[in-house]
């Protein structure tokens, strides 16, 4: 598909998946991305296979002379107990699911409303762009934290109430972004030669000019999932997101930060964990960037 | 000038009508009813009527709403349900709290981010270059309560330097504002990096090199100028991530701010507070926002408003 005297196309279409993999094993910070993604993805379906305990269970001999046991002590629990006699290396393993779950659910609700409204938005213009776009404004303008943190407070808490909350604040820049999307493609001959030949609105959006964008779509999905794995965090640690007993990385900081000073790792565990996840989609994030808009090569 | 910025205001009032509608919703819709909440105190069917009907619970929505902005166009904010204290008075005190810890982070993250990307552009491509861009991505990895948890381990336990929370002397903020300010100095490591390379291929990069030039001169006076338009459009939507960032900061080290104060009201579901703080952290973004707006112009006498 070329371009006429429309101008660039904003991401140009990559002829295959072969291009597509050739260009990402090119640059190793996507690489590195991608296998950290992959090994938390992993880490989070095989769990129960993996965990060599449950995340649960309050061990008899989960203590050290009243403590619980330092990481690499033991070769029960090879990263250690935490305050509660608990095997820190399963609760971690169980932990991803809950991140992974929270960053895809709120992220796939964001995606869907966002892309939706961006195309309807795009593509109809006039007062229902306006009127959409005055939403997103409006979204856009709160601190997306504390807007989060205010309808999770409202909501009983748990893993709906936070792909809702999250969904609903970051809808808007998928829909922005969508919308810069369609606005650009919509002007190109071959949407204004379907149109011509009398293809359905709905057709020409979802067949036309949708396959077109989803290249900056899912570059921006990658990065959303990074920040809702760190605002997931965040909220857990606040003790507004998921709630204990249930093993999330958030919780494990929290409720192990009275005896920081004591068992240091018991903190530092799980947070290295979230940094690696959010880094991990980070890097792949931008590595996709990168491959899909090589004008963009090198930059931020 | 004055034209546009007539303009850019009325553009602004739907947003923040809109934002009055949310702050509105979140309170009146989402928990159901705020004598919910008030129930758990166990008063009779007679004394909930009588307070229904003085809080003006029973009316149809749209006059609360109209009665919700009157009152908060005139500073009033309702009620706090646990301390009965206006929550206006609250903001009042929380709120500068919440600013300077702000304004430190802010400056440290321009201290920090800005030389810091200049510097990795110059030398584009070399260990200097990729050493910093690593520490700029694990700046915005990392999550705000480890770098906070972190850094408290460190100093406020090991190295006994700084107190481990609280208020008062420039001590207390130390660690806050550091905490606070190493993401967005990450940020604009990046921002100014990517500008900065963009300038330094610039033709008339090269011709002030070719008149021989220092390169600090180069650097400093002609390229650096030039990188800073998407460096102020990047520290305007920082103040969102600030107030954001200070909730987790603030609640660790106990600092008296908004931040501080909206996790205790949503953790008691002390709703007219979490309302309070909502509504003026968005205005206060939008104003901000605002004012970057303007500031283009100064910055760069290139950019017409028209």
């Amino acid at each position: 598909m070329t371009n006429t005297q429309t101008g660039e196309r904003r991401f140009p279409a990559l002829h295959s998946a072969g291009e597509f993999l050739r260009r990402a094993a090119r640059s190793k910070p996507t690489v590195a991305g991608a296998i950290l993604v992959l090994f938390f993805i992993g880490v989070a379906l095989f769990a129960p296979w993996i965990a060599p305990h449950s995340p649960r269970e309050q061990h008899r001999d989960g203590y050290d002379m009243g403590l619980p046991h330092p990481p690499f002590s033991n070769p029960k629990f090879i990263l250690g107990t935490d305050h509660l006699g608990r095997d820190v290396l399963s609760r971690l393993i169980f932990g991803t699911r809950i991140s992974l779950l929270v960053g895809f659910g709120a992220m796939a609700f964001a995606t869907v409303v966002g892309v939706v409204l961006g195309l309807l938005s795009g593509y109809y213009g006039r007062h229902l762009d306006m009127a959409i776009m005055r939403v997103v404004d409006v979204i856009m303008a709160f601190p997306s934290f504390i807007l989060i943190m205010a309808t999770v407070g409202s909501l009983r808490p748990g893993i709906l109430t936070l792909f809702f909350a999250i969904g609903i604040v970051r809808w808007a820049g998928m829909a922005r972004l969508a919308r810069s999307q369609v606005l650009t493609i919509k002007e190109l001959d071959y949407v204004d030669a379907a149109r011509a030949v009398g293809i359905s609105d709905l057709r020409i959006m979802l067949k036309y000019i949708l396959p077109n964008s989803w290249a900056p779509i899912i570059v921006s999905l990658t990065m959303g999932i990074a920040a809702v794995i760190l605002v997931e965090a965040s909220l857990s640690f606040l003790g507004l997101g998921v709630q204990p007993p249930t093993p999330s990385w958030g919780v494990m900081v929290n409720e192990t930060r009275g005896y920081m000073f004591l068992r240091p790792s018991l903190v530092f565990i799980p947070s290295l964990a979230i940094a690696a996840a959010v880094l991990g989609f980070s890097l792949l994030g931008d590595g996709l960037r990168d491959i899909l808009d090589p004008r963009l090569r090198g930059q931020g | 000038m004055q034209e546009y910025l007539l303009k850019r205001l009325v553009i602004a009032i739907p947003t923040v009508v809109g934002i009055t509608i949310v702050a509105f919703l979140l309170m009146y819709v989402l928990p159901g009813d705020p004598m919910d909440i008030l129930m758990a105190e166990r008063l009779d069917p007679g004394t909930v009527a009588m307070l229904r009907q003085e809080m003006g619970l029973d009316d149809p929505i749209h006059l609360q709403y109209v009665r919700f902005v009157t009152n908060a166009v005139q500073g009033d904010f309702g009620r706090s349900y646990h301390t009965g204290r206006p929550v206006r008075d609250m903001l009042a005190r929380a709120l500068p709290a919440t600013i300077k810890v702000s304004a430190w982070a802010y400056l440290i993250s321009i201290i920090l981010g800005i030389p810091l990307g200049t510097y990795a552009a110059v030398r584009h491509n070399s260990w200097a270059d990729t050493g910093t861009m690593f520490l700029a991505l694990a700046g915005i990895c990392a999550p705000p309560f480890v770098v906070a948890l972190f850094l408290l381990y460190l100093f406020g336990f090991h190295i006994q330097l700084f107190p481990l929370g609280g208020y008062g002397t420039w001590m207390h903020m130390v660690l806050p504002a550091i905490t606070l300010g190493i993401r967005p100095a990450a940020l604009l490591a990046r921002i100014t990096r990517s500008g900065m390379l963009e300038v330094l291929r610039q033709d008339y990069v090269r011709t002030a090199r070719s008149k021989g030039l220092r390169e600090q001169i180069v650097i400093g006076r002609h390229a650096l100028k030039n990188t800073l338009i998407p460096v102020i459009t990047v520290m305007g939507t920082q103040i969102s991530g600030l107030l954001s960032g200070s909730v987790v900061v603030e609640a660790i080290f106990a600092w008296p701010g908004m931040g501080h104060m909206s996790v205790e009201a949503i953790s008691a579901r002390d709703f007219p507070v979490v309302q309070g703080v909502v509504l003026v952290s968005a205005i206060i973004v939008v104003v901000i926002n605002l004012l970057v707006d303007v500031s283009y112009g100064f910055v760069d006498p290139r950019i017409r408003y028209d």
